[in-house]
């Protein structure tokens, strides 16, 4: 029999260790050297809140009751902390970014920034967890009376006479909710934070998670080993402890019905969201805590199921299995361990009581408290300059005392409804319709703010009539009636048959209903409605974190508001020295705060830090305060940015299109013009053919006729006749030759080889066949440089060609008395160049742009005195293109004409073998 | 990125057979009265299932480690380290 004073000693104690470690903690924070507190096994252990005395003392009841149905609540956070890269992370990244404070701060945030959605959310909050924390009081009471009493004494005290409740335990339950509301208000609200951090209260809990493992592992330890004789022995005793292990339903609706209401509460519940995304200081301690966390879970599992079993087959009949973790050391008289097992299943429930309360404190404060007051246009404390930070901090302390004192009530009004599992879950269905509009918060860009609200009132509303109320049942005579016979005796509204659904577990059939009322409602909603432009907004940074470069929009244009008139604005909510060192954080500088325009970044930065203290609903409102005084609202702007961007889009776009087709229109354009040239080439060219094939016809049209028509004639005049006919006909034959010639380069000529060729002998070539014709006009052939054994890629003959025709045209037009040309071959900058320099009359300054046209033989000349066709010079011109070299006219120094051939050098591996050096 | 959606094709993966592993159909096959060690064997494969999930995330804690950190240095917006509460 252990001593109440010992039992109430070590408790007191306890606690003081508590308050110690807090304090410590607290302090080593602020002086910056609590690096394990912002370690990810702290984070870890602190995450374990989630394991309440539900799970120390109700895990084992339930596995008593239920068999495998306890390890369902575990299973769902593993799945979600295996899943984090999914979830967790993107939610922990939002936290940061948007300075989420709590649960409901993140839907109304998410959801353009909605006062009404916080409020709603809050509420459904605090009526949620109200039995919750009523299962911690009720757990401290029973564990405390049972241990008092030494175990023997049958806790079916609980179950035989649950009414009236002795006035001990009415009172133990509200010295509990007394001292853990001091302590939450000591460590909770010791200030208005940045980001609501609570090093001391994290490192407390963190402590209790310990204590709460080690004894829980110390009770099965004893038990399996001690008591049972290991498992295989424990298992075997299963069947005579009337445990079903294998019951074929136990893998039915409630299995999963209990896996998804435990994998959203590890989210949803206000506790967990506190714990995992608030108090978070860094997103990669996820990366620890998604195998540590369900490894903790596992450890806390493992023995349950073993101490059902023992404590079925050893106790007497009618002990409360909710309380073996106590009973069984109690009964084997280990009263150190029972002491131990008590402490740790204080640990479990104050350490849930501790976070929830806080947790739900920060939002009755900042989305119920703050707004209300902000309405008010005098705010309360603003003379004394300590800002709302003082409102704040007393509403969250009133806050913590009201929601403990609800906890309180919901404990003597349902006093020893049955055992400790049940109520939990009812709080879980009440938190899990958190979980549609999260998922849509996270995934779901077109969800509205509208669709959520429809979707959290329609589900809380269904919660509310189908798993709350019935909790009430035992203690109420009306609402068991109501359970019986519906409202005013309509029997498909029966809180637990609606729509005449029955047969289903109480549990499957609220959370079936409730969760499918709350999807459709938001879908529905959503679909037909529009977010407003801060919906949009805020939609666009929860369901795109991880694609922006930046957390930071800009997002207040040209605003008159001064730097002086917010920091006034934030004094008025954090106090004046809050709001200086704030200001000194985010940038401008202390000084000069006089009449500097703030930067849109600026104030959207401080938006964001004020979101951190009192939510982002209550934010936006206190800045609008000050910066939309503008003629022009936030949302108009906003608005008009969208519009904007638009239409410059589009804009753009249309710029684009007529870029590309002005583009295309001056192609085409030039296009046509080279085909209109190209057309009225060819006229010229038709024309000139034609002109040039004309005079000899006509000649020998002439000399024909003359020559049919007079027989007459004598044989000297008939000869000369003849001679003519022939010799227009031979200049008309090479004009078509050569037509045919220019026309087959110009086209392409299919069998045109370039080969080295050795220019020396080339050239010599062409004098050899050029000399009866300058024999003729004695024109002397002079060789200044001469190139000998150089070799270019080209064709030989028509290399030959080309100087031919140079040598001829100086014959031809020779008119000097003593007439030359000068050839000057030699090589220059890897090119062969051959000038050929006469003393003839030379190129007209009109004419050198025309030479190389085609029949531009020049016009200044006499008519008829040259036999050439006007093709030669574009002939030769055409075919150095094609060998790679040029032909041009120079600038003549004095008389004559001077042309100039280039042409590449064959490189050495073109030679041929034997000419390679 | 062939890479990086491979790996968090894995990491979908993991809760995903979480699921189908404890839920009807597959967890009734072993929801049957034999004994492994003593122990019968909807325990053993309820733990072992639970086991593989926590080994499994601790081995990808690693590779999705390295993915985050690349992630969060690309994100200037992400605080530096725990922000220190002011005085």
């Amino acid at each position: 029999m252990i001593s109440g004073s010992l039992v109430i000693a070590t408790s007191v104690l306890y606690v003081i260790l508590l308050f110690a470690l807090a304090y410590w903690s607290d302090l080593m924070a602020r002086r910056g050297q609590g690096n394990l507190l912002h370690s990810p096994l702290v984070f870890t252990l602190a995450i374990s809140v989630y394991c309440t005395s539900w799970t120390f003392y109700g895990a084992v009841g339930s596995a008593a009751r239920n068999g495998l149905e306890f390890l369902a609540v575990y299973l769902g956070p593993t799945l979600v902390f295996t899943g984090w890269w999914f979830g967790l992370r993107k939610l922990v990244r939002i936290g940061h970014n948007q300075r989420i404070t709590s649960v409901a701060d993140l839907i109304s945030s998410r959801f353009g920034k909605s006062g009404r959605l916080a409020v709603l959310v809050t509420l459904m909050a605090v009526v949620g967890i109200t039995p919750y924390i009523a299962l911690q009081l009720k757990a401290i009471a029973t564990s405390l009376r049972v241990i008092l009493s030494g175990g023997f004494e049958p806790s079916s005290h609980v179950q035989a006479t649950p009414l009236p409740q002795s006035l001990d335990d009415v009172g133990l339950a509200f010295a509990i909710a007394a001292a853990m509301a001091l302590f939450s208000i000591m460590f909770g609200t010791r200030n208005v934070n940045a980001n609501e951090q609570h090093h001391g209260v994290v490192a407390a809990i963190a402590f209790e998670a310990i204590v709460k493992f080690v004894a829980l592992i110390a009770v099965g330890l004893f038990v399996v080993f001690s008591i049972g004789g290991g498992f295989a022995a424990t298992f075997a005793r299963a069947e005579d402890a009337g445990i079903m292990l294998n019951a074929q339903n136990a893998f039915g609706p409630r299995w999963l019905t209990i896996t998804i209401l435990s994998a959203a509460a590890i989210v949803c519940l206000p506790r967990q969201f506190q714990i995992t995304v608030v108090e978070n200081a860094d997103e990669r301690h996820l990366r620890t805590a998604s195998w540590a966390f369900p490894l903790y879970l596992f450890g806390m599992s493992v023995f349950t199921l073993p101490i059902a079993i023992i404590g079925r087959s050893v106790l007497p009949a009618g002990a409360d299995p909710d309380m073996f973790v106590l009973t069984l050391p109690l009964a084997f008289d280990q009263q150190g361990l029972a002491l131990f097992a008590f402490i740790g299943g204080f640990s479990s429930a104050t350490s849930m009581i501790i976070i929830a309360s806080i947790a739900l404190s920060i939002m009755i404060s900042n989305h119920i408290v703050v707004p209300i007051a902000l309405r008010s246009t005098k705010v309360p404390g603003q003379e004394a300059g300590s800002g709302m930070s003082r409102l704040v901090l007393t509403s969250r302390r009133i806050s913590i005392a009201v929601v403990l004192l609800l906890g309180f009530v919901y404990f003597w009004l349902t006093a020893g409804s049955g055992a400790l599992a049940p109520i939990g879950l009812i709080s879980f269905a009440g938190v899990a319709q958190f979980l549609p509009a999260i998922i849509a918060a996270l995934y779901w860009r077109d969800a509205t703010a509208k669709g959520a609200l429809a979707g959290l009132i329609a589900g809380f509303i269904i919660w509310g009539w189908s798993s709350f109320l019935p909790s009430f049942a035992t203690s109420s005579e009306q609402i068991a009636s109501l359970l019986q016979t519906g409202p005013w005796g309509i029997g498909i509204l029966r809180p637990q048959a609606l729509l005449g659904l029955s047969g289903l577990d109480p549990l499957v059939h609220a959370v079936f209903w409730s969760l499918l009322g709350n999807v459709i409602a938001l879908i529905g909603v959503s679909l037909f409605t529009e977010n407003d432009a801060m919906g949009r907004l805020q939609s666009h940074l929860f369901v795109d974190v991880f694609k922006q470069s930046t957390g930071g929009h800009a997002r207040y244009v040209d605003s008159s508001a001064t730097l002086d008139d917010l920091l006034y604005m934030t004094e008025r909510v954090l106090g004046a020295e809050a709001a200086r060192s704030l200001f000194a954080k985010l940038g401008p500088g202390a000084k000069g705060l006089e009449t500097a325009p703030p930067t849109p970044e600026f104030i959207s930065r401080l938006e964001k830090e004020l979101a951190g203290s009192i939510g982002a609903a209550s934010a936006h409102v206190v800045l609008g305060q000050v910066v939309s005084g503008e003629s022009i609202t936030f949302e108009e702007v906003l608005q008009m940015a969208d519009e904007t961007q638009k239409i410059l889009e589009y804009s753009q776009r249309l710029e684009h299109t007529t870029e590309e087709l002005q583009s295309t229109t001056v192609k085409l354009r030039e296009a046509n013009q080279q085909l209109r040239e190209l057309d009225q080439q060819k006229d010229e060219f038709l024309s000139q053919v034609s002109h040039e094939v004309r005079t000899p016809m006509t000649a020998i049209r002439s000399f024909s006729e003359i020559l049919l028509n007079h027989d007459d004639l004598e044989a000297g005049q008939r000869q000369r006749f003849l001679n003519t006919i022939h010799d227009e006909s031979m200049r008309l034959t090479i004009l078509l030759d050569e037509i045919l010639d220019l026309s087959a380069l110009e086209r392409g000529e299919t069998l045109w080889r370039n080969e080295p060729v050795e220019v020396g002998t080339a050239l010599r070539r062409a004098i050899d066949v050029c000399t009866p014709l300058t024999n003729q006009h004695n024109l002397e052939v002079r060789q200044k440089n001469r190139a000998e054994n150089i070799w270019v890629v080209a064709n030989g003959d028509r290399l030959c060609q080309v100087f031919i025709n140079l040598i001829s045209n100086a014959a031809k037009y020779s008119d000097a008395k003593r007439p030359f040309i000068e050839i000057d071959s030699r090589v220059k900058g890897g090119e062969l160049l051959v000038d050929f320099a006469d003393n003839g009359p030379g190129i007209a300054p009109g004419d050198r742009d025309i030479i190389f046209d085609k029949f531009s033989r020049g016009k200044h000349d006499p008519e008829s005195s040259h036999s050439g066709s006007g093709l030669g010079l574009a002939i030769s011109l055409e075919i150095l293109v094609k060998m790679g070299g040029s032909l041009k006219l120079l600038p003549s120094s004095g008389r004559g004409a001077r042309f100039q051939v280039r042409l590449p050098l064959a490189s050495a591996d073109a030679l041929p073998p034997f000419e390679r050096a | 990125m062939r890479g990086r959606r491979k790996l968090e094709f894995v990491a979908f993966l993991v809760p995903v057979g979480g699921i189908i592993l404890i839920l009807p159909p597959l967890v009734l096959i072993a929801n049957v009265s034999t004994w492994i060690f003593g122990v019968p064997a909807i325990i053993v494969y309820l733990f072992a299932v639970w086991l593989a999930l926590i080994t499994v995330a601790f081995a990808l804690q690693f590779p999705l480690g390295r993915l985050q950190e690349t992630d969060m240095e690309a994100d200037p917006s992400q605080p530096e380290t725990a922000p220190a509460p002011p005085k």
